[in-house]
């Protein structure tokens, strides 16, 4: 079979697993993992924004080779990371800059070097700002805010507002006067969402100087200057963006390429904005590759277009995307898309390894990978570095003869085996079947003889026994009642439950009872017979009794529904009951 | 004829009523006759003695409150979590009793139990019309306790509490009569387990037989380890096929099929096709829904014991189940042959034929089930008369059939689902919705309840109900690929934005 | 932390102020004091946490982090009680996260988003009318959305709003050009206008060619308009992305089947049994390839499969009882044949079947009426199996006279057919064992 043996075929894990920790902790995102030559010593580092459980606190860990190298307490928790050279000195040393709020903290050499903030935002709805200037006191400032809110939306008043309201009572004049004395305005900070950057002058020397370029939560798009950390171009957004990519040079022409929280795509240069794709669910992640955007989505698809719009292709994942990045590997000359994928039963993951739609390679994970990044580390060229969910960090170098797209599917992923190897499961039939059929030949009138008769007979047996059971009301007429029941409890207390429900289309019934029949020297009884309030049809009614057994014998009791005459009866079988306690 | 020789003649008889007598008449000459009092206590313990290897109905709080193992274990390691099978051949689903275990050849203690949450265990056994005691010990205590009351209506035999045990223990002669007439008869296990001790003094822990007693005692108070040392001691002292048996036993119920089925090998090693042993293993299999292994082990016991009512019958199941109806005929028709007569067995020839296509011996045999079932299996074989019917397409007979068999057995699931199915096709999708919601509750194990339900409300545009029940669906039979694709289709307006 | 000292511009306005604030400490429980440059922490800091948070699935991690903030602001963040009801939502506890999605739009009225999810909710809880009127004030707030318009549509078409629903939808189509949309348009027009539910497809195809849904339904309507050639190109192209879509495997088994080439049929349905181990098509289809093969036994395990997994399915009834037929198992074949004609009593062939089956089974009274029956449902028209296997019948029972005048119908029905008229004159004159292969009676064969 030669199928069989091209499939066994063994073959080259392109990568060699150089380092690993599973004792980190590392909890991490995405957006804040950087590798960086920080010291210009020809030695890259990886920088990560580690948060702690609550994502309140954050600190800057530096890895070089397999050990921690440095460490910096972040005044906040950081939305991304991004690396970048801002001088033409001799020695090149990268700034790190981390979004944090509405601030930039820039740091070199591991201290920090400068903050920006953004400006906040001062568009503020008139009639609130006329409130403000009315100078009235808090109760009247409050009814008023009160009423906008209703009008508005709390969600868009300017946070002074927001904070007045949502301030006790007795709280609020003292902050209307602290207010009043530092004369605030009623500008609102905003938040950076996403931030990446863009070579300024040219893309030639990976370490030319560039220009960071962020989102915020308001909507705006902003270009820094970090030689001067001026602002240089602001855009307004069509919406909130989740994750933005840009391709070009900042002096020549550019294009910005990002995602929103409602599922769009779009691209932006400076003269206009136009929506790609608008997809069912959100995107995870972007990934931009000379001239074709990636994006995975929360659907479990990876979509490719155009830099200029046009949709390339599509694929479905094999799992839950968390998380994707860019593997360009030069040497030949192959750019990859990595995929972290999670399944539903939550025991596999795998990194799944993407050239086009092809799925080229992929490599089972312990667990599931929450951040990628592939590049140079230490002095090696080209290094997959991955964070899992659960904070352990994997280093893995890709192999000089390394090799993709030699039918290394995962194997979970396995092709269905060759046609001629799948076996159809027919049930198999014995030598017994043939005599039988051999009977059934020979004596054929007979045996239709007999089932004719017989089937005749058993008809009539079961419209007699439905009939005597119509009568006995074992079976409701015309259907119209169904009646369940179930014993609850261990004993010798019990709860009996009867669900009783109207299946009738039209009629209701009006005046039902139910009783329990049932042998006085076994049980006990406080309300043997209950009334059912109205049975409206398709509702269902359920009738609670309790049952104390006296003697520890299984027995049953009878349930009859009654109105005029009797509905239906039920047998309810109740076990026997340890009652030792009861009867002593 | 001496007094005794006669009694003793009439032990050896089984005749124990009269043994009794005698006995009786002997001590009330001489009561202190060490061997008169000797044989009544041993002809009282054999009147009430049952054969307590063979494992008895798990309680509800044994099963639930007894949390000795984590909830989730691997497939194949636990009697809850038993494997999936996803085994092409269609027929190898079996389908399963309301409390979620597949369906087994015999009705046996432990086929019905369940293995779920408290609340479940409290309620789906009791609603259908098995009823399960709250505890293994109550159960057998309620069955021995009346026992010992009939018999002794003037007065007890034994003063259990006047009893120098110490005394006793050390007259091996009386010793273990003594310990089986207070654990039979009196079922005074704490009174049992004080007269092991002492015995046990008195060999200095050497005697199996005290030890295995011992792990006996400690298994009905649920101490599960502390009986498993004992057994273990016992089983070094020497290797006997009772200990083996207790053994397996303390495992299933701690919930560790493979460890059981482990030391049944063992023991098969010293004991050579036992049957004893060979139905265990056949039945812990069975638990885990290996299925193919324990048919084989079922056969190799008809090797042994060509008349094992268990063997014949689960292999007939076996049968029944993977498209072969035929053979199963063949070793229903053989259970019959050893005289086996019931409804049970006339209903399974029934089907047998019908699907074997035999029709016509159908009828009669269903008649004849009917005429011995009954109340409770009335409703299965009604039920099972429907299916005759919806094979023949003659739809209104089974409408009534079902209604029959849930006149009978009001929370019979199966029943209700079938019902719906036809309610449905008969256009009231109204009717059909609640039948299988109410079934639904009752049994959560049968996953086309809540696929068709699933079914139903997607049609009506509850898009809500639909995509948790089909869940469900899917929880119970992770396998069924219409389930996955109305999950898929309804997946589109659930997830994202 | 001591910094370098540097320059930190503020708007472009350069101060004195230094280093990296600290983070703020709370002056007041509850409630953040008051910053430095009189601003307050936005409520909305960590919303891009949570919808990272939400769309790489860490929906517990997510809930905590929804529930911290919700607490912080006193439940007036929108956009966690947004992310909750997108949460709970995929849970499937629908009435909870309508709750959410109520709360964003008490926060924020004029966000479309809030109204859409709202009108979402009522419309996954099953109450159409509901979510229509959401989507209607929906679309009031701002400018036409395609994702608005396809929930209005879908609304319709749960209403039974046809029409109204294929504007929506053709609107949504246009502005937003997803697949969903166009599917679902392609859908609603397969319920009454074929051509436009095909041309519909086409663009969904050609827009989003890696879906093989899409293909599969595009050859089923092909095929139901009986253009083959179009429904085998749809397949084969559902095929190629998916060389194991099993609704297309079976659809193309099937046409192979029909085309007389059981052996490439069944290497399709190998394939597809694979991943449709349950359906009853699958092994009716099976079954019937094994009978054009002559392997009768394997033909009637399938089959009974097939039953097995559908009891009430007639076509599998019916092939079976041909099966039985063929094996002269006429008991079964009876028994098949009557259950098929309980199910679908105006099935001729089932009928022709029936007859057949009773008259070897000796019960020719009941075989004429099933015969009588069969000819009333063809009406007058040409049936010369159906009449030529009468006149056999008749022929048998000793009716001469009537037997010749089928026979003359017959003739006439099939124009003179040699074959015909051979295998007739063979009945007549040789007085076979047994009526003659009931010559063109067809498999049924069933469709996805």
């Amino acid at each position: 079979m030669s199928g069989f043996s091209s499939r066994t075929l063994q073959f080259q894990q392109p990568w060699i697993d150089a380092f690993s920790d599973s004792n980190l902790a590392l909890n991490t995102l995405p957006s804040c993992i950087a590798l960086a030559d920080l010291q210009d010593d020809a030695d890259s580092k990886l920088i990560v924004g580690a948060f702690d459980e609550t994502y309140t606190d954050a600190k800057l860990k530096i890895f070089k080779g397999t050990t921690q190298y440095g460490e910096v307490k972040l005044p906040g928790t950081p939305s991304a990371i991004q690396t970048f050279y801002s001088d033409l000195n001799k020695t090149k040393i990268p700034g790190i800059g981390v979004a944090s709020g509405p601030n930039i903290y820039v740091y070199k050499n591991l201290r920090p070097y400068f903050k920006f903030t953004v400006p906040p935002q001062s568009e503020v709805n008139s009639l609130e700002a006329d409130i403000w200037q009315q100078k009235c006191d808090a109760t009247q400032l409050t009814k008023l805010l009160e009423d906008l809110k209703m009008e508005l939306g709390f969600t868009n008043l300017s946070p002074a507002s927001q904070k007045l309201l949502l301030l006790e009572p007795h709280l609020r004049e003292q902050f209307v006067q602290t207010r009043g004395q530092l004369a605030l305005g009623l500008r609102r900070k905003t938040t950076i969402t996403c931030m990446t950057s863009i070579p300024k002058y040219s893309t030639d020397d990976e370490k030319s100087i560039s220009c960071l370029v962020f989102a915020t939560e308001c909507a705006k798009l902003y270009f820094l200057d970090i030689q001067a950390f001026t602002i240089l171009n602001e855009f307004s957004m069509p919406g909130i963006a989740s994750h933005l990519a840009i391709s070009g040079l900042y002096v020549v022409s550019y294009v910005v390429i990002f995602t929103t929280r409602n599922g769009c795509l779009y691209t932006m240069n400076e003269k206009k904005t136009e929506c790609i794709a608008s997809f069912s669910a959100p995107s995870i992640g972007l990934v931009l590759q000379g001239d074709f955007i990636m994006t995975a989505l929360m659907d479990s698809t990876l979509h490719c277009f155009t830099i200029q719009g046009m949709k390339q292709w599509s694929v479905e994942l094999p799992g839950i995307p968390i998380t994707l990045a860019s593997i360009p590997i030069m040497s030949l000359s192959l750019k990859l898309v990595a995929v972290s994928c999670r399944f539903r039963d939550e025991k596999t993951s795998h990194l799944f390894f993407y050239s086009g739609p092809q799925l080229m390679h992929s490599i089972a994970t312990p667990q599931p990978v929450s951040a990628i990044i592939f590049g140079p580390y230490g002095q090696g060229e080209s290094a997959l570095i991955t964070i899992s969910t659960r904070g352990s960090l994997n280093i893995r170098l890709l192999k000089r003869t390394a090799q993709f797209g030699c039918g290394e599917r995962a194997g979970i992923l396995a092709l269905p085996p060759p046609n001629s190897q799948i076996k159809l499961n027919v049930p198999k039939k014995s030598k017994l079947l043939v005599e039988q059929t051999i009977r059934e030949r020979e004596q054929k009138i007979e045996i239709y003889e007999q089932w004719k008769r017989s089937w005749l007979h058993l008809n009539v047996m079961t419209c007699e026994e439905y009939l005597k059971a119509l009568q006995s009301s074992a079976v409701s007429q015309n259907n119209s009642l169904k009646l369940t029941a179930q014993v609850l409890g261990l004993g010798p207390h019990l709860k009996i439950q009867v669900f009783l429900q109207n299946l009738s289309k039209k009629e209701a019934f009006t005046s039902l009872t139910v009783v329990f029949h049932y042998n006085k020297s076994v049980f006990k009884m406080d309300s043997p017979s209950r009334q059912v309030p109205m049975l409206v049809p398709n509702y269902e009614c359920c009738v609670e009794s309790y049952i104390v057994c006296e003697m520890s014998v299984s027995s049953n009791v009878t349930v009859l529904v009654f109105d005029e005459q009797l509905r239906l009866s039920a047998f309810i079988n109740i076990p026997a009951c340890n009652c030792i306690c009861s009867s002593q | 004829m001496d007094v005794f020789y006669s009694a003793l003649s009439e032990f050896r008889r089984r005749k124990f009523e009269d043994c009794i007598n005698h006995c009786t008449q002997i001590l009330e000459k001489s009561p202190y006759d060490q061997a008169a009092w000797t044989l009544k206590m041993k002809a009282l313990t054999a009147q009430v003695m049952v054969d307590d290897i063979e494992v008895e109905e798990e309680g509800i709080a044994d099963s639930v409150l007894n949390e000795t193992m984590a909830t989730t274990a691997r497939p194949g390691t636990s009697f809850k979590n038993p494997t999936v099978l996803q085994s092409l051949a269609l027929g190898a689903q079996r389908p399963k009793t309301n409390t979620g275990r597949p369906v087994s050849g015999v009705v046996r203690p432990g086929t019905i139990g369940s293995r779920g949450t408290l609340e479940q265990a409290l309620r789906t056994p009791r609603s259908a019309s098995s009823a399960r005691p709250a505890t293994a010990q109550s159960g057998r205590a309620i069955r021995l306790g009346t026992a010992s009351m009939l018999t002794q209506s003037e007065g007890p035999f034994i003063q259990l509490s006047r009893l120098n045990l110490a005394k006793y223990a050390s007259t091996k002669a009386v010793s273990k009569p003594l310990f089986q007439y207070i654990f039979y008869h009196e079922n005074d296990i704490l009174r049992a387990m004080d007269l092991v001790v002492e015995a046990m003094k008195v060999c200095d822990q050497k005697d199996w037989w005290w030890r295995l007693q011992h792990g006996k005692c400690y298994y009905i108070f649920g101490m599960m380890r502390d009986a498993e040392t004992e057994l273990r001691a016992a089983l070094k002292l020497l290797p006997t096929l009772e200990v083996f048996l207790w053994l397996t036993r303390i495992y299933i119920r701690l919930d560790q099929p493979v460890t059981a089925l482990d030391l049944c090998r063992t023991a098969l090693q010293i004991f050579k096709d036992e049957v004893t042993l060979l139905t265990d293993i056949a039945r812990i299999f069975e638990g885990i829904n290996n299925i193919p292994l324990s048919v084989k082990y079922y056969r190799e016991i008809l090797h042994q014991d060509a008349m094992n009512v268990e063997a014949v019958a689960c292999i007939a199941v076996h049968y029944f189940y993977s498209d072969q109806p035929e053979l199963a005929l063949r070793f229903y028709r053989r259970l019959l042959q050893m005289g086996v007569y019931n409804a049970e067995l006339f209903n399974n020839l029934g089907l047998c034929c019908f699907y074997a296509q035999q029709y016509d011996m159908v009828v009669s045999c269903f008649e004849r089930a009917l005429s011995l079932a009954e109340n409770e299996n009335a409703a299965d074989v009604w039920y099972n008369i429907s299916h005759i019917a919806i094979g023949v397409c003659d739809l209104a007979l089974a409408e009534q059939c079902i209604r029959l068999a849930l006149s009978i057995d009001s929370s019979h699931a199966a029943a209700c689902n079938n019902l719906a199915v036809l309610e449905y096709l008969n256009e009231n999708t109204s009717v059909s919705f609640s039948l299988l919601q109410a079934a639904s509750s009752v049994a959560p194990s049968l996953f086309e309840l809540h696929f068709n339900r699933a079914l139903l409300t997607e049609m009506v545009g509850d898009y809500h109900t639909s995509y948790t029940v089909v869940q469900k669906s899917i929880e119970v039979h992770p396998g069924h690929t219409d389930s996955h694709r109305l999950l898929k289709n309804l997946k589109t307006f659930f997830s994202y934005l | 932390m001591s910094g370098d000292v540097v320059a930190n511009h503020y708007a472009g306005r350069p101060q004195t102020s230094s280093r990296p604030r600290e983070p703020e400490t709370p002056t007041s429980t509850g409630a953040r004091g008051l910053s430095v440059h009189g601003e307050f922490e936005p409520l909305e800091t960590n919303n891009w946490l949570l919808h990272l948070k939400y769309v790489r699935g860490e929906h517990e991690t997510c809930k905590r982090l929804a529930h911290t903030e919700l607490a912080k602001s006193q439940g007036h963040n929108e956009y966690a009680n947004y992310v909750m009801g997108l949460i709970l939502r995929i849970e499937g506890r629908i009435q909870e996260s309508l709750d959410f999605f109520n709360k964003c739009r008490q926060l924020d009225p004029s966000n479309v988003d809030n109204v859409k999810q709202v009108a979402r909710s009522h419309f996954l809880l099953g109450r159409p009318e509901q979510a229509l009127a959401e989507y209607g004030s929906a679309l009031k707030l701002g400018p036409p959305d395609w994702s608005l318009l396809h929930g209005l549509g879908l609304c319709y078409v749960q209403l039974g709003r046809l029409e109204e629903a294929a504007e929506a939808l053709t609107r949504a189509v246009e502005l937003g050009r997803t697949e969903e949309s166009h599917r679902a348009l392609a859908r609603l027009h397969a319920r009454s206008e074929p051509g436009r539910a095909i041309a519909a497809y086409r663009t969904a195809c050609a827009l989003f060619p890696s879906n093989p849904e899409t293909a599969v339904e595009l050859g089923q309507l092909h095929f139901e308009m009986a253009e083959t050639q179009q429904a085998f190109d749809a397949w084969g192209t559902a095929l190629c992305h998916d060389p194991a879509h099993p609704a297309a495997l079976l659809a193309l088994g099937a046409e192979f089947q029909r085309n007389d080439e059981p052996e490439v049929a069944l290497t399709k349905y190998k394939l597809c049994a694979q991943r449709l181990p349950e359906s009853s098509f699958l092994w009716n289809n099976i079954g019937m390839c094994f009978f054009a093969k002559k392997k009768f036994v394997a033909a009637i395990s399938c089959l009974k499969r097939a039953i097995y997994l559908a009891p009430l399915d007639w076509k599998a009834l019916y092939n079976l009882g041909l099966v039985h037929m063929h094996t002269h198992q006429f008991v079964s074949a009876f028994h098949f044949a009557s259950a098929s004609m309980k199910r679908n009593p105006l099935h001729v062939p089932t009928l022709l079947l029936l007859a057949l089956a009773l008259h070897s089974l000796a019960d020719d009274t009941s075989a004429r009426r099933a015969f009588e029956q069969a000819l009333r449902l063809r009406g007058d028209s040409d049936a010369p199996e159906l009449r030529a296997n009468f006149a056999v019948f008749l022929k048998r029972i000793g009716q001469e006279e009537a037997a010749r005048a089928q026979a003359e119908l017959a003739m006439v029905a099939a124009a003179r057919d040699p074959q015909l008229e051979q295998l007739l004159r063979a009945a007549f004159d040789a007085q076979p064992e047994r009526p003659e292969d009931i010559s063109q009676i067809r498999a049924e064969e069933d469709e996805v």
